[in-house]
């Protein structure tokens, strides 16, 4: 023997081990906040808008993602500016998080960026994308944030499905009246309704971002309306004149439908649309208990199931997969139900192959068009340490400039007068974006169907569910119109 | 002159005791993990299903609260318990049986062994989002190739994911294609592998045909292997989530609201967090009961080589 070698003993692999792990923490540990660090970001042009994500409230169609070309980090600190941005004169610049949708495409917000810094140069805005790609993802994420006491100066939330509302009620978000007052900021730009539906107890708690009046359009293929020698419907059309177009669009082999007049959304958003046309509404107005017994709800379930399963004029369950307006896409359904964004988003999925028109759904017993405000707001956390600087980042985020461009090119439209009546917007949408403006002036068009104890997402939920049945053909609605009130009522007595 | 008595210092740190700490010291990182990732969470888990907690305010308890409300007031508390027994109930014989008949067929030792087994394993690489995609393709009602070959056989097609009937044998479909080749199917084959040859020649020598070999050394020497797979396989089963969230989201009215899919809600939707912990345990408490009753039942078609058994 008489080697030199040494061999590891298990007390050096130990103590090695040791080492090498107290390294890996002191690595891990977060890194303090860095001063301007230009990460350069290639200006990487954004893709064409195929499928518009939809505005406010996320609709089932999934949204393209965006393929971002620097993934902005998570938060535990300040993520780096993503362009040199001029040094402030005398102070250190206030750093302002900005918590958005990562459908809402980073790369303009992060164009938005400097332009804002080039104005204001004491303040820094540092953008934060959540995932959206479930619906649970982003609301989720934000109240984790919010348990963490992490969340953004600035957040994207929704009115609408999500659980903003509620989370209103337990001091979250602050309300911005003084901030307004401030910057004698003008509200007047805003719909009324869309200001109304962002209000909890009278105060404002976050101004409008995306916004749509629901799911009431009707969007309709020509190629096939001629085809079928049918005239174009018109708002005065009725719900009798609806059966009778679908019918004459639907073509048949036997017993087996090979092309349907109607491609209908069959979701709680759409039932609720035609409801309101029949002056009614799935919940009691104090959004307290179901109303699904009442005559507007019955006549609407009834309606739509008799198009189905009747008539055989409109898709059912079954027939569909995901997206009921693949059918619309690929022929297979001369008419479908779609939001305001459907008139930028679906040219490209249909190409060449026809052209479309958009009608609203006709008015109901009660004379009126059913609308529904779907609103998302930009909020202010509670917490924030700088209030004002997060109001002028909060207020130039939703400016006409940044709103025009987000609707040319992401498809999201703000609830802004100045922008749904913009000539970009009037001349990209044509004849259809005339009806979606006749929508949004509707004095009709009213808030999101909000129960008291903000549960949004379960109600709908409980409505699609139970709705599924008479969708499928699986039960009728004057059999299932029972369980659907008492699991409604289950949900609706639940705590905030 | 008294002499001092010198009693022997008690040592503390034993050699044995020496050697205990060091092998806690190797598996620190991941009893550490153990703690952190595992064993604390379930423990906070069980502490708030007796509150009432949103996660961004501070919990209040509740007491049996949560769990008397699932037992008696939640509409889809048995609803989803009793579409994960059917799930678990069909998906779990079904994926046993078919393993085992291609882990039989892959040990007959014929060329090309390998490259099936590779081929059978595939899908068990697939990731789950992208295999949720490919099946929602292959069920779509208009496009996809199933029913254009029921059309073609003339028979009327089938809804699939849209249709109350056949939403969850269309998932259980799904869970066999993940299923039969993978590690469910490694395993037997090395269980088959390991049954010892001198037991198929002495059977050959006794004139047993390929039944009786199957019937009376295969399924008994294999049974251990078939045990720890029907174990796993139940708990794996009764926690079906992932494809029916991306497919149905529990539609049809229902027919895929499995009870993992109920707690995800509770949990992410509604932020009733304390309901989905106490969901949690219960389904934990289920898991435990069943696999408490295989072990006991084992007792009696599972064979462990030199145990002695009464006859």
């Amino acid at each position: 023997m008489g080697t030199s070698s040494k061999r590891l003993s298990r007390r050096g692999f130990l103590e090695l081990s040791a080492l090498l792990g107290v390294t890996a923490v002191a690595a891990c540990a977060p890194a303090p906040p860095p001063t301007a660090t230009p990460a350069p970001k290639p200006a990487a042009p954004a893709p064409p808008p195929t499928a518009a994500p939809k505005p406010a409230a996320a609709a089932p169609t999934p949204a393209a993602a965006p393929p971002t070309p620097t993934a902005a980090p998570k938060p535990a600190v300040a993520a780096p500016t993503p362009t040199a941005v001029p040094k402030p004169a005398a102070k250190e610049a206030v750093t302002v998080r900005v918590t958005y949708r990562l459908t809402d495409k980073p790369e303009m917000y992060e164009r938005l960026f400097p332009r804002f810094a080039q104005e204001n140069p004491s303040i820094k805005l540092v953008g934060e994308p959540v995932s959206f790609g479930a619906y649970e993802e982003y609301f989720a994420k934000l109240a984790s944030l919010m348990a963490a006491d992490t969340l953004g100066d600035v957040v994207w939330v929704s009115a609408g499905s999500g659980p903003f509302l509620s989370q209103v009620a337990k001091g979250f978000f602050r309300p911005l009246e003084d901030l307004v007052s401030a910057a004698n900021y003008d509200l007047k730009v805003w719909y009324p309704s869309a200001l109304e539906a962002l209000k909890l107890g009278g105060k404002l708690y976050a101004l409008p971002s995306d916004m749509h009046p629901g799911a009431q359009f009707i969007y309709y293929n020509k190629k096939m309306f001629d085809a079928a020698s049918v005239k174009y419907p018109t708002s005065a059309w009725t719900y009798e004149d609806f059966v009778a177009v679908a019918g004459k669009l639907t073509k048949r082999s036997g017993d087996r439908v090979d092309v349907f007049g109607w491609a209908p959304w069959t979701t709680s958003w759409s039932q609720e649309i035609i409801a309101r046309s029949h002056g009614g509404s799935f919940i009691t107005a104090d959004g307290k208990k179901s109303a699904v017994k009442e005559a507007p709800v019955g006549t609407t379930l009834e309606w739509l199931y008799d198009l189905m399963h009747k008539h055989k004029v409109a898709t059912r369950k079954q027939d569909i997969a995901k997206d009921a307006n693949e059918m619309f896409y690929t022929e297979q359904a001369g008419m479908t139900t779609a939001l305001s964004g459907f008139i930028f988003s679906a040219p490209a999925r249909i190409g060449d192959k026809f052209k479309m028109g958009t009608v609203r759904l006709p008015k109901g017993k009660a004379g009126k068009f059913g609308g529904m405000v779907h609103i998302g707001g930009q909020a202010i956390y509670a917490k924030t340490k700088n209030p004002n600087e997060a109001f002028k980042a909060l207020a130039f985020i939703v400016g006409l400039e940044n709103a025009l461009i987000r609707a040319l090119e992401v498809g999201g439209t703000l609830a802004r007068r100045d922008l749904f009546e913009h000539a970009q917007l009037a001349e990209k949408g044509g004849d259809n974006w005339k009806v979606v403006l006749e929508a949004m002036a509707d004095p009709d068009l009213k808030p999101y169907f909000t129960p008291d104890n903000f549960r949004t997402s379960e109600m709908q939920s409980v409505i699609d569910q139970n709705t599924d049945a008479f969708w499928t053909g699986n039960q009728t609605v004057a059999k299932g119109l029972d369980a659907l009130d008492s699991a409604l009522n289950v949900v609706l007595a639940k705590p905030r | 002159m008294s002499t001092a008595v010198s009693v022997p210092r008690r040592v503390w740190l034993t050699r044995s005791r020496r050697r205990a700490i060091v092998g806690y010291l190797w598996i620190m990182p991941w009893l550490v993990g153990l703690v952190a990732f595992k064993l604390g969470p379930t423990l906070a888990a069980f502490a708030l299903s007796f509150t009432r907690y949103d996660i961004i305010t501070t919990p209040i308890w509740i007491g049996l609260e949560n769990y008397v409300y699932a037992a008696t007031t939640d509409p889809l508390f048995w609803r989803s318990l009793r579409t994960t027994l059917y799930y678990v109930g069909v998906s779990v014989p079904l994926g046993i049986v078919a393993s085992l008949g291609l882990s039989l067929l892959l040990n007959m030792g014929k060329r090309g062994t390998a490259t099936y087994r590779t081929f059978f394993f595939l899908p068990n690489l697939t990731p789950v989002v992208a295999g949720a995609i490919l099946w929602l393709w292959i069920y779509h009602p208009q496009f996809g190739p199933l029913n254009y070959l029921l059309r073609l056989m003339g028979i009327p097609p089938i809804g699939w994911l849209g249709s109350v009937e056949w939403a969850v044998p269309s998932l259980i479909l799904v869970a066999f294609w993940y299923g039969i080749g993978g590690s469910r199917m490694v395993i037997f084959l090395a269980g088959l592998q390991a049954v010892p040859n001198e037991l198929y020649e002495a059977a050959e020598v006794d004139g047993a045909g390929r039944w009786a070999r199957f019937r009376y050394i295969i399924l008994p020497m294999i049974s251990p292997t078939m045990f720890f797979n029907l174990v796993l396989a139940i708990i794996v089963s009764l926690r079906v989530f992932e494809v029916a969230f991306l497919t149905t989201v529990g539609s049809p009215n229902y027919a895929t609201w499995f009870y993992m899919l109920h707690l995800y809600q509770a949990a992410f939707r509604d932020f009733d967090m304390g309901y989905a912990s106490a969901l949690a345990w219960i389904l934990f408490m289920i898991t435990l009961a069943l696999t408490y009753v295989q072990i006991k039942l084992s007792k009696r078609w599972v064979y462990y080589e030199g145990e002695e058994r009464e006859s």
